[in-house]
């Protein structure tokens, strides 16, 4: 159980980081000036 | 590298400004002056990039912004508009700078400090930093720094950035200018420019957000469609009309408005400058303009271009072998010791091994490709080819109704398409640079480059050599170019229809490149591959490990074991007991196969494959299975997840055995398990083919979206994201079916 559940919350991490990160990239300023999210790749 | 100083309150930071014509080495001077401690991101409002470092100085550590390249202020492209309201602190959330740092190119004083006057009407305290002085010297030239300190009223230093000279003298100038509060002397203008700058202050009264200065008033009189004129409520007609009776005024005075500033402040500057550039001694041969000669002539120019470029390419892909081997074979062993500890734990033990270790580090293993490829980015940047390039390239793009402006963000794109889109706001034309925008993503970025260098690794280089497969990636980033071209043509003769503006460019001289500013580029470019796998692509691959893991029906294992233990004994005249021994032994081979076929029965019907399946029958005729589909419908947030996705699905469904230690043998061996072509390889070389042509033409990458939405509005990314993915389609399908029709 404590496995599963483990596991459980590392994918629900990456799913909610994501959503995070589209979140960002979609509003009008973009990632801007943070790049936390990885999307925003510069030179 | 960038890195997260913390800034000293905001009352106690003095802020200093850098700002220089393109081409003076001013990046290189702002390195040597922060350490190469960089922050970087983007003005409020504008994409337009900010580059903060910190610069420590006698009052203690202050903040260097390095405003972007112009030759004047302008203020008719985005760049210049930056920086005319950073100077102007009129840009929301900056204060006005406490001083300026002028880069000027010695070898060409009078141009360079035309921006130096500009800037002097703002009353910024002002150092004059003389670079390229090494250059002056190769002339046989002087300057007479002491008499043009004097002449100009500020401090002037000499410096080499290349070579960190005068830094140490550049920084106590700053220092002793804050102090000091020295400034150039505007220069004099004649009684009518005056009087209409102050009618046209007046007429602004009230219809402007912000009051605005003397110069923003002076950019409004002789700029033809000046920025500034935007902080006008609605281009207010009083204000427009005092603009055009000032430019009466000038044209009485026998001046063009649009030219009378530059006439008006090079007379100025002609007479400053009167015997302060000496001849020391014998002036050398210009070497560039001999170089010039063959690098820029109609066929010897393109010709070492494309031989250029050829190499390039070769080098990415045959110089990276040892160093990848290294990187796989430490994946390995990571994977077999954190295997081991995970035992107890099956579901976490695949998550780490066959989904994080599998799916990041096939991705990571392209990581000396990425580096290679920006040392040589960095060294044709570096030493003046790149400018060179764009001369080049000014016929052919003359033809599809842009010019050679739009070949630097082209090139740029290269690297990436975000910053190339972000280079397009040199082009004055707003057409050209929306079709330039439009047409960049078509260009290889290096995010491309290791789903060619897996694919051709594969199946090119065994068959045909590593000469060939060098080629095979020099044409797949020939080959964004070569749609890029004719898409434009399409785009500026029906949709935007514009014609080609004129083509001016400085050409820098050739120069020896820095190999500090090489090798942090190319730090900087691994830091952010590495960046990335570390975020978005360690994220996606743990969603799609879920995607192929779950869901585990337990009955699933007990009917493949029953069914595959019938059919060995079946095939074993009856033996029940000699197979039975055998799948007793978990290293026989019968129980390797047995565990694939276990793999391979839950991956088949694991929600990942089951959308696969859905999807599958789009790219069929392109040749794509469900596992080739899922990796590229997972690409689409960013196209190098592919490598990763992959990693996984053949790591999960058992596909990765002793005979196939890394992605590419594994892709090779891999074979159709039903269908028309059962017991066929999947991936021949027309399919190979056709997926690397997906990847060249389709728009999978959000950040890109976004970038071209903020640039151009949604509209046109929706269109770009559409008609590029639609092209990609039919690209893959064209290439698959007469590929397969030829017997490839």
């Amino acid at each position: 159980m404590t496995e599963v559940t483990i596991v459980a919350a590392i994918v629900l991490a990456a799913g909610y980081y994501l959503f995070r990160c589209w979140r960002k990239s979609s509003k009008p300023q973009g990632c801007g000036d943070n790049k936390s999210c990885g999307c925003r790749r510069k030179r | 590298m960038t890195t997260t100083i913390a800034s000293p309150p905001a009352q106690q930071t003095k802020q200093i400004a850098l700002i220089g014509n393109p081409n003076t080495g001013k990046t290189s001077l702002f390195n040597c002056l922060t350490g190469m401690r960089q922050r970087v991101g983007n003005y409020p409002g504008v994409t337009v990039e900010k580059k903060l470092g910190t610069v420590y100085l006698a009052q203690g550590p202050a903040t260097l912004i390095d405003l972007p390249g112009a030759y004047s202020l302008a203020a008719s492209s985005l760049d210049e508009r930056v920086a005319v309201d950073v100077l102007s602190g009129h840009l929301p959330g900056m204060e006005r700078p406490d001083a300026v740092v002028c880069v000027v190119d010695a070898t060409n004083l009078k141009r360079n400090l035309f921006l130096a006057m500009q800037i002097a009407e703002l009353g910024i305290p002002m150092v004059i930093a003389l670079n390229l002085w090494d250059s002056l010297e190769a002339r046989g030239q002087t300057i007479d720094v002491d008499e043009l300190e004097k002449r100009l009223g500020v401090p002037v230093v000499a410096t080499v950035a290349r070579k960190s000279t005068g830094v140490s003298e550049l920084r106590e100038a700053i220092s002793n200018a804050i102090q000091q509060e020295r400034c150039i002397a505007p220069m004099i203008w004649p009684e009518e420019v005056d009087e209409a700058v102050k009618e046209i202050q007046i007429a602004a009264k009230g219809h402007t957000t912000v009051a605005l200065t003397e110069l923003e008033v002076r950019r409004m009189l002789f700029d033809a469609g000046s920025a500034v004129m935007r902080r006008v409520e609605s281009q207010h007609e009083t204000v427009r009309n005092a603009v055009q009776i000032g430019r009466e005024k000038l044209r009485k005075l026998g001046l063009n408005p649009m030219a009378a500033e530059a006439v008006l402040c090079y007379k100025h500057l002609e007479k400053l400058l009167e015997g302060i550039v000496k001849q020391a001694g014998e002036a050398k041969g210009e070497k560039s303009e001999s170089i010039d000669k063959l690098m820029l002539h109609r066929i010897g120019g393109l010709t070492i271009f494309g031989v250029l470029m050829y190499v390039v390419f070769q080098a990415v892909y045959s110089w990276a072998g040892p160093l990848m081997d290294l990187i796989d074979v430490a994946k390995g062993a990571v994977q077999g010791v954190v295997g081991g500890w995970l035992e107890p734990w099956p579901i976490l033990g695949s998550l780490v091994t066959d989904g994080i270790i599998e799916g990041v580090g096939a991705f990571v293993i392209f990581l000396p490709q990425i580096l290679i490829l920006f040392f040589f980015i960095s060294l044709l940047e570096d030493t003046g080819y790149m400018a060179r390039a764009a001369f080049l390239m000014d016929r052919l793009f003359g033809w599809c109704g842009l010019n050679g402006k739009s070949f630097v963000p082209m090139l740029s794109s290269y690297a990436c398409a975000i910053p190339g889109i972000l280079a397009t706001r040199t082009i004055e034309d707003p057409k050209a640079r929306m079709v330039t925008i439009l047409v960049a993503p078509l260009m290889s970025c290096s995010a491309r480059l290791p789903v060619y260098v897996l694919l051709i690794g594969a199946f090119v280089e065994p068959r045909y050599g590593v000469r060939i497969a060098g080629l095979a990636l020099f044409a797949m980033h020939l080959l964004g170019l070569a749609i890029a071209i004719p898409a434009a043509w399409l785009l500026t003769k029906y949709v935007v229809k514009t014609k080609p503006q004129p083509f001016l460019l400085e050409l820098p001289p050739y120069r020896v490149p820095r190999m500090q500013d090489v090798l942090y580029r190319m730090w900087q470019a691994g830091k952010e591959f590495i960046g990335r796998a570390g975020t978005i692509i360690l994220a996606i691959t743990i969603i799609v490990w879920a995607l192929l893991y779950f869901p585990r029906p337990v009955e699933l294992e007990a009917q493949v074991t029953e069914q595959f233990t019938a059919q060995q004994i079946a095939a074993n005249d009856g033996h029940a007991d000699l197979v039975e021994a055998e799948l007793a032994d978990p290293d026989s081979a019968l129980s390797v196969e047995l565990g694939n076929k276990i793999d391979s029965a839950y991956t088949n019907q694991s929600y990942m494959a089951r959308i696969g399946k859905t999807i599958q029958p789009v790219f069929e005729l392109a040749g794509f299975d469900w596992k080739i589909t899922v990796g590229v419908v997972a690409s689409f947030p960013a196209r190098e997840v592919i490598i990763s996705t992959l990693g996984v699905i053949y790591s999960l469904g058992g596909d990765v055995d002793e005979d196939s230690p890394d992605l590419k043998t594994t892709l090779a061996n891999a074979k159709w398990p039903d269908g028309p072509h059962a017991g066929q390889p999947i991936f021949t070389l027309a399919v190979a083919f056709s997926i690397m042509v997906f990847f060249a033409l389709c728009q999978q990458c959000g950040a890109t979206v976004a970038v071209i939405a903020k640039e151009l509005g949604w509209r046109w990314a929706m269109a770009s994201f559409v008609s590029m993915t639609a092209m990609a389609w039919i690209g893959s399908v064209l290439v698959y079916q007469i590929g397969t029709a030829l017997g490839f």
